[in-house]
């Protein structure tokens, strides 16, 4: 495949994934909004007993207690929504871009905060590695910070990829050949009982697709040495494993986010 | 280059740097920058490599009478559409409830005596999970609500005390 990316593209194709992440994040939270109501399982009167905030300072409790309540609170959502459309209308040296970005960065960053006691999104915390580059980026807009902030997003994707598949060597049912198997045939993790039943009776199948995913994921930082047919099989097998993570686990937030990443590595690459 | 450049250039290389040493040492480092890195800008990727261990949630309430209802199951298992996979807002709720299950039997097994640095009840995951189960419909006069976590062979991990928050 000889597809080259211009740096405009680049960055707009970034943009588009991160803001289509955004609006699916952003509405579904606003849907259950009844749940950032009292007595909702993320109604700020509940999450504000959490040790971690019960223990710090009086005047840091009582900003976050004028921020976080359900109004204030989906009042900063309606606005990360408003920013993130922005992306796709401003040019690319507009000041406003700062904004946009910024006020993206740290609403994304107060998500964090706020959903501390369940545990922050991962889909949230890797979108902020790509805000942030993208922010850095436009504060300084030269090519020489635009380069460096490809090459973070780049970096940053390899090293999420490369920690997830040595993660998976050291531990011993992935090790064993049952780690995939244990996520596709549980029907907690794949709810389709065909899949769970299809994966129960191809064993070979099933430990094939276990070691493909660790091979995969750790040499995932090969594609930004080896070459333009190295990188397409690594981005086509990147899309076709979050597709199927979207479709079969239900997760297709994490795939907007990840495969936003991609025309970064595709760029840095094909320099 | 500017000095802006080189400012610029450097926040991204002690991200980066940050990121990587995070990912390295995870669980040497992640107890201390659980309390620094308040918005979650460190991040180490292990998707999908922890052991997979499932837990049933039920409940059952005293009436005023005295007698206990039968254990009601809290389904967490929204049944799978094909539109979930872009579209899925009750994700959120149901994983929250696996997570506070999982956190909850990971203090327990940490602290059987229950009378540890923090006894469970005090717990925030313990008054989360009470909580998440005010949605289920209670009778009129109720004295009290008791759950019970169990495990995949449904040995029971886990029962709290009657209560009525």
């Amino acid at each position: 495949m000889n597809l080259q990316l211009s740096l405009a593209q680049t960055l707009g194709l970034i943009n588009l994934f991160l803001v289509i992440y955004i609006l699916i994040d952003s509405f579904e939270k606003i849907s259950i909004y009844k749940e950032y109501l009292t007595g909702g399982l993320f109604s700020w009167s509940l999450l504000r007993k959490n040790s971690f905030f019960t223990s710090r300072s009086e005047s840091f409790r009582n900003f976050i207690d004028v921020i976080f309540p359900a109004r204030p609170w989906f009042f900063l959502i309606a606005l990360r929504i408003v920013c993130c459309l922005s992306l796709l209308v401003l040019p690319t040296a507009s000041p406003l871009l700062v904004c946009s970005y910024a006020v993206l960065f740290i609403i994304g960053s107060l998500m964090n905060l706020r959903n501390l006691a369940y545990g922050a999104e991962s889909e949230n915390r890797f979108s902020l590695i790509i805000i942030g580059a993208l922010l850095l980026r436009s504060l300084v807009p030269t090519d020489m910070v635009t380069l460096a902030a490809l090459w973070f997003i780049a970096l940053q994707t390899c090293l999420s990829y490369l920690t997830a598949g040595i993660s998976k060597l050291m531990n011993v049912n992935w090790r064993n050949g049952n780690g995939f198997k244990r996520i596709a045939t549980s029907y907690e993790y794949t709810s389709i009982k065909k899949v769970n039943i299809f994966f129960e009776e191809h064993k070979t199948l099933t430990r094939s697709i276990n070691w493909l995913i660790i091979v995969f994921e750790c040499a995932f930082p090969v594609v930004l040495f080896a070459g333009r047919g190295v990188l397409w099989c690594f981005v086509i097998g990147g899309i076709i494993l979050h597709v199927t993570i979207a479709i079969g686990l239900r997760l297709g937030k994490f795939f907007w986010i990840w495969v936003a990443t991609y025309p970064a590595l595709i760029y840095i690459t094909q320099r | 280059m500017s000095i802006w450049e080189i400012v610029i250039i450097l926040i991204l290389i002690v991200w980066l740097v940050a990121n990587v040493c995070y990912s390295l040492m995870n669980k040497r480092i992640a107890h201390y920058t659980f309390r620094i890195d308040l918005f979650r800008w460190l991040s180490a990727f292990q998707l999908f490599s922890r052991n997979i261990e499932s837990f049933q949630l039920s409940y059952r309430d005293m009436l005023a009478d005295q007698s206990i209802t039968q254990w009601e199951l809290v389904i967490l298992n929204q049944q799978w559409r094909s539109y979930h996979a872009i579209w899925f807002p009750g994700r959120a709720i149901d994983d929250c409830a696996k997570s506070m299950m999982t956190d909850l039997v990971h203090i327990i097994r940490k602290d059987h005596s229950g009378f540890g640095r923090k006894k469970i009840k005090e717990r925030f995951i313990y008054h989360a999970l009470s909580h998440f189960l005010k949605r289920y419909p209670q009778n009129e006069g109720s004295l009290g609500r008791q759950f019970r976590i169990q495990d995949k062979e449904n040995n029971e991990v886990f029962i709290s005390d009657f209560y009525n928050e």
